[in-house]
Order: structure tokens, then sequence, then C-alpha cells
């Protein structure tokens, strides 16, 4: 692991205990993020992605269970931190997150101004009300919102989604952290909406030198605002590179069936790709690689093994039994 | 034609207190008038409140509209009853975002669709279910599937089953409300492939509602653009994504993330500064007034008039008027 490695995830195995049984939601995924770097997480619905995202701020619902291996931050194994210690030190102070629904993120009963000043009273022990407020409306002004004094006083349904956003993501940055964890922050908005919060994102990385992880199901979303894309399947990593390359030049069957299948609004293709079947069942144990039942290219050891993650190129990697014949460094 | 839809205006009123006093309106469409050619898909397209959804809910006669017509290959269908809309149903279908919550689930798949046919062609119980079965081969679903309930369904199929049932009685016109929101982008490839097969071997008509421009361009003939209620731009799918006139399509394009790199580097990005004001109070003159980048003293005193640009290809915006 190289020095400058803010997170590095090695490994992660994470269940969940249903009555229908284990879901083997992520099987063994390990990521690489260094300081300043945004990575884009991509995948499709019960790809893992969400789960990933919510271990790594350690909040998965009580039957999420890591089965194995570890989160480094900064070194620091988070996953052997107390409860105690991962409130005090690091949520929100060293790693926030942002979801999907900022309707969610606030409590329908309080103010934003309400919970924002909750927040920095938690995080930054900021006591004085005073001095919490202007803070707070610091950190609105921050995220653009127009008349932050007003929307201090306003209860969530007052905004409308985009607004809601702005503040959700104020929310998560108030105790200043060096990670975001974005969990698809403009999936329910608008496309021009989408647009204004994305340059939003962008500006703020830049200025406050964050690192991200962005998860989305878009990749038109991850070729805007991501050094690096990763794209996981069934809870595993496919291939991992540079967002150029993964766009341009991807190697895995899936990434490439993938990108086939996304109409442009740039221009018109007479038939659309699509990937016939259906994801697998994640309670069902693979012995090969998941993608095997629907991939083209599946020779006998696709059902047999699961691929090895091979490097193919610089902090390129892909699983797949036929990387290097097929795409070469 | 197959349909025009002749300046629709349909006005939700607001009321308050124990006497349900009106207090206002929700001008969700406000005057729009566009036409639908038999054989052809037409999509509108907007963004959440541009009172799209509400022309399709107007056509499909679940709202009654405020004001305008609806002519059904020339007959006015604005406010018809009983037999008549009976007959109209059986010509005008609907598909909707979420298949779970429009399939009932309380009937097995193979009943949902052969109650139509059961219920408007007057054939045999035996002959609606072999037809029934039918249709769901057609759109990908098994015999096995079609006993079991709909909760047993992906999200892929459940669409499917409402697509069989909605084709069941041969339409003339469907009218497709963002069909494949909902779905992940290899499914949604799927249902769009299945729904431009069908178009052809029934020719029939789709009215695409979606705010997803890379979908619409991907299957339309012709595009109506909406803002706040009033239709923007008009024109051939080709011509409106090449040359778009109106400011707002033009911010609406090309604020479309694309997965392509080099795209992101050659298209010039227009943001629109804030977000559209309530439909309540629209502003006064061009409703994109307020947030347009090209905006002129005239555009805030008078409501700019529809130019045809070129053939089939009209904006209402005062940039392209002759004053």
């Amino acid at each position: 692991m190289s020095g400058t490695a803010i997170l590095a995830v090695n490994d992660l195995h994470i269940d969940y205990y249903t009555f229908e049984g284990v879901v083997r939601a992520v099987r063994g995924v390990s990521i690489e993020l260094c300081r300043g770097e945004s990575l884009c997480i991509v995948g499709e619905s019960g790809s893992g992605k969400s789960t990933i995202g919510l271990a790594i701020v350690r909040a998965l619902p009580p039957n999420g269970i890591v089965a194995r291996g570890e989160i480094l931050y900064n070194n620091v194994d988070i996953l052997r931190l107390s409860e105690e210690e991962m409130s005090k030190r690091i949520r929100g102070k060293e790693i926030s997150i942002v979801f999907q629904d900022p309707a969610a993120t606030f409590n329908p009963l309080f103010t934003i101004g309400e919970v924002m000043l909750d927040v920095i009273a938690a995080q930054l022990g900021v006591r004085d009300r005073r001095r919490a407020y202007e803070h707070g409306i610091k950190m609105l002004k921050l995220v653009e919102l127009p008349d932050p004094e007003r929307v201090m006083n306003s209860y969530p349904h007052e905004l409308s989604g985009g607004m809601l956003q702005r503040a959700a993501i104020a929310v998560a940055l108030s105790a200043n952290p060096k990670l975001l964890i974005a969990d698809e922050p403009t999936t329910m908005l608008d496309v021009t909406i989408q647009a204004q919060v994305l340059d939003l994102l962008k500006r703020l990385r830049k200025e406050l030198s964050l690192s991200m992880i962005f998860i989305t199901h878009n990749l038109g979303v991850a070729a805007e605002v991501c050094d690096r894309i990763m794209v996981l399947y069934a809870g595993t990593m496919f291939e991992e590179g540079y967002a150029d390359t993964i766009l341009t030049n991807p190697i895995h069957p899936y990434t490439r069936k993938l990108l086939e299948c996304i109409p442009r609004a740039s221009r018109r293709v007479s038939r659309l790709r699509y990937i016939p079947g259906s994801l697998p069942d994640l309670k069902t144990p693979v012995s090969g690689c998941p993608f095997e039942p629907r991939c083209d290219y599946a020779t006998k050891i696709c059902s047999v093994s699961p691929p090895l993650v091979r490097v193919v190129g610089h902090r390129h990697r892909v699983a797949c039994h036929l990387a290097q014949e097929k795409g070469g460094v | 034609m197959l349909l025009d839809i002749l300046r629709l205006k349909m006005y939700f009123p607001i009321r308050r207190g124990v006497l349900g006093r009106v207090i206002g309106y929700v001008k969700a469409v406000d005057d729009i008038t566009f036409s639908i050619n038999s054989n052809e898909v037409y999509s509108l397209v907007g963004e959440s409140g541009s009172g799209k959804s509400t022309v399709a809910r107007c056509i499909l006669k679940l709202y009654e509209p405020t004001e305008g017509r609806i002519l059904f290959e020339g007959r006015d269908v604005t406010r018809t009853r009983g037999r008549e809309l009976l007959e109209y149903r059986k010509m005008v279908q609907a598909v909707f975002q979420n298949p779970y919550l429009s399939l009932n689930p309380r009937m097995s798949i193979a009943d949902i669709v052969a109650e139509p046919i059961l219920e408007h062609t007057g054939v045999g119980k035996d002959e609606a279910y072999r037809a029934a079965l039918e249709l769901l081969e057609r759109v990908g679903i098994s015999r096995e599937l079609a006993r079991r309930y709909p909760s047993s369904l992906s999200g892929g199929q459940a669409q499917r089953v409402a697509i069989a049932r909605a084709i069941a009685l041969k339409p003339k016109l469907v009218v497709l409300d963002e069909p494949t929101s909902s779905l992940d982008v290899s499914l949604q490839a799927q249902i769009l492939n299945l729904l431009e097969d069908l178009y052809s071997e029934y020719r029939m008509s789709y009215l695409l509602i979606s705010h997803d421009l890379s979908v619409v361009r991907y299957v339309s003939d012709r595009v109506g653009v909406m803002y706040l209620g009033k239709l923007v731009e008009e024109g051939y799918t080709e011509n409106l994504f090449e040359n778009p006139l109106h400011p707002y399509t033009q911010a609406l394009i090309s604020s479309i993330p694309e997965p392509d790199p080099a795209y992101g580097k050659l298209n010039r990005r227009i943001t629109l500064p804030g977000e559209p004001p309530s439909a309540v109070s629209p502003p006064p003159g061009c409703r994109l007034n307020p947030r347009c980048p090209r905006f002129m003293d005239l555009c805030r005193r008078e409501e700019p008039p529809v130019v045809e640009v070129e053939k089939g290809h009209t904006v209402s915006c005062w940039l392209y008027a002759k004053v």
C-alpha cells in the first residue's frame, strides 16, 4: 500500500442475515483511494455498492455483518474501533456521508438549522449557539444556497429536492471531513439540478481538498465527477481503473456490455445492446465467475473457479479469466 | 392525425379553509397544442413539475381538462362518457413507471392480461386465455410464470406484463409514462428494444413521457419539450437534438452526463441558475425568463409566440420571433 492512500479496503466481505438466508452482498472487494482522489463505485441494483459505502462509515444495518477484511483509514483499521471512538473521532470529522434521498437525512419535525446546530455542537464541540449558528450559515453559503438565514429556519418539506441535497452536503461537511462518501446524491434530482449539484461537488472537492467515494449506477455521472471508476457486479469487483480507461477501453466483458446498453443523447444508435438474463441470486454461493451465465465469452474455467484480480495496466485491475488474452496491457 | 391536442389547459384548484374556498390554481398544463400521427413515437420531455404526466393523464381521460380539446381520429373525445369512452379506452392504453403498482397483486399474470380481452371483446374464456398466453410469450414471459402473481416477478418482468396487457386490445395509441425509469440500464435496454419491436409489429403510436433524454433520442420520431406547463419547443428528434433552439432545451441537452470522456471535453455545458418556479404563480411573459441566460427585457413583458424555424421545428422564444 502506498503511503499516500487515505483509505485502503482489503478483501472486504459483507453478509446480510435474512429469513430467506444469508445474502453475500460484498465478496472480497479491495479499494485503494489516494488523498484528494475521487473514486466512483458503479454497479446495478444489488451489486453491493451502497453496502460498501455504509461499511466505511460503520453504519450497516444490524443484520449486516462484516465477515472478513479490513478498512484502513490513514492506516487505522476502523473496523476495530469501538463505536464510541468511531463517533467521536471518525464519523463526520474524518469520514462523512451523503445519501440519495435528502429528505431522509433530515428529520421532518426539525428545521435545517436545528439539525445543523446539533451536528456542529456534537462534532465540533461548539457550545456557543451564536458561533454555531454563524458556522452553519457559512456552510450553507459554501454550498451556494441562496438566502441561508431562511434555509436555517425552514423545515425539510419547505425546500426543493435540489436545495435539500445542498443542505445535506452542508451538514455532512460541517465538521470538515477529509473523506466524503456520496451515495447516489443526484439520482433523485432533475438533470439540470443534477448538473448544478455535480458542479458543486467538483468545486468543493478542489477547494476543501476532499477525497471522495461516489456511488452511482449512472456511468455518465461517473464520467463527470471521478478520477477513477470501479465496476461492481454481484458484490464482486470486476474492473477498476482511471475513468478514461474504463469508459473508452474497458476490458471486462461486463463493463463493455454495460457501456453498450446505455442510450446516448449525443448520438443515435440503431439498436441497443442488452445483457440477456438477470443478476444472480446473492444467497446461493457461486463457484466460478458470477457473470458466467450471462457472458458471451464464458469458457469452462469460468464456471469452475472465480477469476483472480489481474493488473492489466497502470492502476488498471480486471477480474476476468480472459483478461490477459483479450485485453493485454 | 391520430391524436390532436388543442389548446389544452389543466388547472388544479387550491382550496383553503372549511368552506373549501378556491384561493388559486396550479397551472399544471397551460395552453398546449400538439398532434401525434399514426405509427409515430412522440415524446414529451421535461423535468418534474413541467406538466408532462398531466398531459398524459388528460389523454388517458383520468383528468377532465379545464379547457381545450382532445381529438382522436378527428372525433372530439374531450367530454366522452359511457359507451363511447369504453370504445376510446380500447384504442388508448397505458404503461406506467411502477409496474408493481399498476398490476393487481391479487390476480395471476394470466388473469391480468386476459381481463381486458374478456371485458372488451366478448370472446370466450378459453380463447381469451389462449390469446393472453400468446401475448405473454411474445413479451418474453413463459407459461410457467403466467400462473404466478406479480409479487414473484422482477421489475423487468413485471414491466413486460404491463406491456402485454396494454397491447392486448391492439390499441392505436399507447401512453408510456416513464416506462423504464425504475429499471437498471441492462433491463432498460431490453424493454426499449421490446417496445420498438412491438411498435412496428402492431403499427401503433406511442406517446412517451420521459425525463431521460437519452431514452427519448433513442426511440422517438418527434419530441416536444415542456417547461412549467408550456410546450417550449417541438421538432423531429434529430433536428431537436442536433440543433436545439430554445435556451431551456439547450440547457437540458447539455446537462446530460455522458459516459464518454471526449464528449465532456467538447461539449460546453449551459447551466441554468436556480430552480423552476412554482406553477401556482408562474413568472409573467416567458416562463423561463428569471433563469434564462439570454434574457431580454421583452421576455418579462410578453409571452413569446410560437415560431416555425425549420420544417416541423417550432420554438416559443423571442430570440426567434421577428419583432
